[in-house]
């Protein structure tokens, strides 16, 4: 599983609103899985949809935040401000052996 | 809230909500798909003549249709739902929306879960259109087992709820609405029967009750003299008149008579026939004297004859509808009932009737309803139908001598005396007619030939009986002179008598005066010589 998981690469979009308490809770728990057990292996874009709502518009996106997790497929959408971190690792599939 | 389950109609009611608006009240309208696609609902709508496409194009009208698989969706924390609000408060500016709708409301809960936080977030979300005085026709999933909507929604959304329902029995779709709430507004608590139509959706009636609760009392001739007699002058504008009876007992002859009536008087009429096509109907009633090409042509009438089961009881429902409203007959004739049971069960098509006739008792439509009976029910099948009429003729043929003869009886008639009395109806070159029967002195009652032998009895008897007046009034008059000869005689006679009696007299009082002076006279002389 870790051999396969090696090639693997997430494709992340995070939507935020602005500097809303739920936004910079959720921006903070991605950017430290990003950080650590996903280093070198992710691609986090983050969007403001009160700066740029086409892209929040053209992701269906309706819940703030939303992580959206393009690659590797199956496409999921994490809802909410990504403090379930149980949740949040099973839905991003990441192995539970590369728990730092 | 619009609750109801799938293929009731939810859609449909939102979409109309958002047309009538920008078609009727120039309300720019803003439609939220979680279902249908855009292509789906411009599609599906075109069917019943609205053209999305145009309005979209003129900018009265944004739908925004998007799917979102509840599979795909992990909550993991706090959330709101704020890319809703921005993506609707985006295409509510753009058209400057009145009206909103939001459909299905059951997509978000199932995506989201249904907990205090996505409630809270809808019930903002409702604040926010009241504030903007926007009006939001929310859709749901109808909940199971007495359960309003599957999610409790109606306790988030309570201004005003609507339940709608489709039951299918027997391949016979019946559509109802109910309005369970409406906060600072009176409403009727019934279920009523809507359809959907080509011209979208109506509620039965499509007008309101209360605005016909005056019942008319003017009278509307049948177009027979002698029944407008036995109905103490015919039945009243906007009632129903039920004519049942066996085959060939003259049902429709009765009704065309009455259509033809309303067109002498200039009236529009509806000729609902299952049973015969406009030109066997007008043929055969040429046959009896009605003329009923004139009226077609003269744009009066209208003859609509199709096969009954070429469309299903809401379709018909649907299709008069829309021909009250086109052509504002005062007539409608239904001809034969009978054949609207083909569709389904008797309960469905007394359903239907009673919708039928509610429709046209609003529009304040005379209507007349002919049933075909069979056998031995001939009283009894129409009763069902029978208590939603005004009136009911009974019509029945019977035997005798080899002939039939048609009987006509009221059996009822709201509102107005009428005669309980049987009438024998005859066809005539100038239409049916009715007549009064004979009573045969035997018991029963005489028609057709048998009344005519008995009249021709009748009149021998009148013919003997005066000429025996004749010859005793003869003899009497003779008696009466021969008398007054008598009385002459007997008077002259009488004359002379009393003549002779003058003189009998005369001469007895001058005989006495006689004897008195000859004994003067002798008593003077004794004297005289003493």
């Amino acid at each position: 599983m870790n051999v396969i998981q090696e090639d693997l690469h997430w494709v992340l979009t995070l939507y935020i609103n602005g500097a809303s308490p739920r936004s910079t809770a959720a921006l903070a728990n991605i950017r430290k899985i990003c950080d650590h057990e996903l280093a070198g292996r992710s691609d986090l874009k983050v969007v403001d949809i009160r700066t740029d709502p086409e892209m929040a518009i053209r992701d269906n996106i309706l819940a703030i935040p939303t992580l959206v997790k393009h690659l590797p497929a199956p496409r999921r959408y994490l809802v909410g401000d990504l403090g379930n971190e149980e949740r949040v690792r099973a839905a991003l599939e990441i192995g539970s052996g590369e728990k730092y | 809230m619009v609750a109801g389950a799938s293929g009731t109609g939810k859609t449909m009611f939102a979409l109309e909500f958002l047309l009538r608006g920008i078609r009727d009240f120039g309300e720019p309208g803003v439609m939220f798909s979680f279902e249908e696609s855009r292509s789906d609902l411009i599609e599906n709508m075109a069917i019943f003549g609205f053209d999305l496409e145009t309005l979209i194009a003129d900018g009265m009208l944004i739908i925004d249709a998007f799917h979102i698989e509840p599979s795909e969706i992990v909550t993991t924390g706090g959330f709101d739902l704020e890319g809703l609000f921005l993506r609707l408060e985006k295409a509510i500016e753009t058209v400057g929306a009145k009206r909103i709708v939001l459909d299905t409301i059951e997509v978000l809960l199932a995506s989201f879960g249904n907990d205090v936080l996505v409630r809270g977030e809808l019930s903002r979300l409702f604040r926010w259109f009241k504030e903007r005085k926007l009006t939001a026709v929310v859709t749901e999933e109808r909940g199971r087992e007495g359960n309003l909507t599957r999610y409790g929604f109606e306790e988030v959304i309570s201004d005003c709820a609507i339940l709608l329902d489709h039951r299918v029995h027997e391949e016979i779709s019946t559509r109802r609405l109910r309005i369970l709430k409406y906060r600072g507004s009176e409403h009727g608590t019934n279920e009523y029967p809507f359809l959907i139509t080509d011209r979208g959706f109506v509620v039965l009636p499509s007008i309101e009750m209360d605005s016909i609760s005056t019942a008319s009392e003017e009278r509307v001739s049948t177009g027979m003299e002698q029944l407008d007699q036995m109905l103490s002058g015919g039945i009243f504008r906007g009632a129903s008149l039920l004519i049942s009876g066996r085959a060939g007992t003259g049902k429709t002859t009765i009704a065309a008579q009455l259509v033809d009536a309303a067109c002498r008087r200039g009236e529009r009429a509806l000729f609902i026939s299952f049973e015969e096509s406009q030109a066997r109907l007008i043929r055969n009633m040429r046959s009896v004297g009605i003329e009923l090409q004139q009226w077609v042509d003269a744009g009066l009438l209208n003859i609509w004859a199709e096969r009954s089961t070429a469309y299903g009881l809401e379709e018909h429902l649907g299709r008069l509808d829309r021909m009250l409203e086109e052509f504002c007959p005062r007539v409608v004739v239904l001809d034969a009932m009978r054949s609207l049971v083909e569709l389904g069960p008797e309960r469905n098509i007394r359903a239907t009737l009673a919708m039928e006739i509610d429709v046209l008792k609003a529009r304040e439509i005379t209507c007349v309803i002919t049933s075909l009976t069979h056998g031995n029910e001939e009283e009894s099948s129409a009763v069902g139908v029978s208590s939603l009429t005004d009136s009911w003729l009974l019509l029945r043929n019977i035997e005798h001598n080899g002939e039939r003869s048609r009987l006509l009886f009221v059996i009822k008639s709201r509102g107005m005396a009428h005669s309980n009395q049987v009438r024998e109806f005859i066809f005539t070159p100038q239409g049916a007619q009715l007549v009064e029967v004979m009573v045969d002195p035997r018991g029963g009652i005489l028609t057709g030939s048998a009344r005519k032998q008995q009249m021709a009895h009748f009149a021998r008897i009148a013919d003997n009986r005066l000429a025996n007046i004749k010859r005793n009034q003869r003899s009497l008059q003779r008696r009466t002179a021969v008398l007054r000869a008598q009385i002459a005689v007997l008077e002259n006679e009488l004359e002379a008598t009393s003549s002779d009696l003058e003189k009998a007299n005369e001469e007895q009082r001058r005989k006495q005066e006689a004897v008195a002076a000859d004994q003067f006279e002798a008593e003077r002389i004794r004297e005289a010589s003493m």
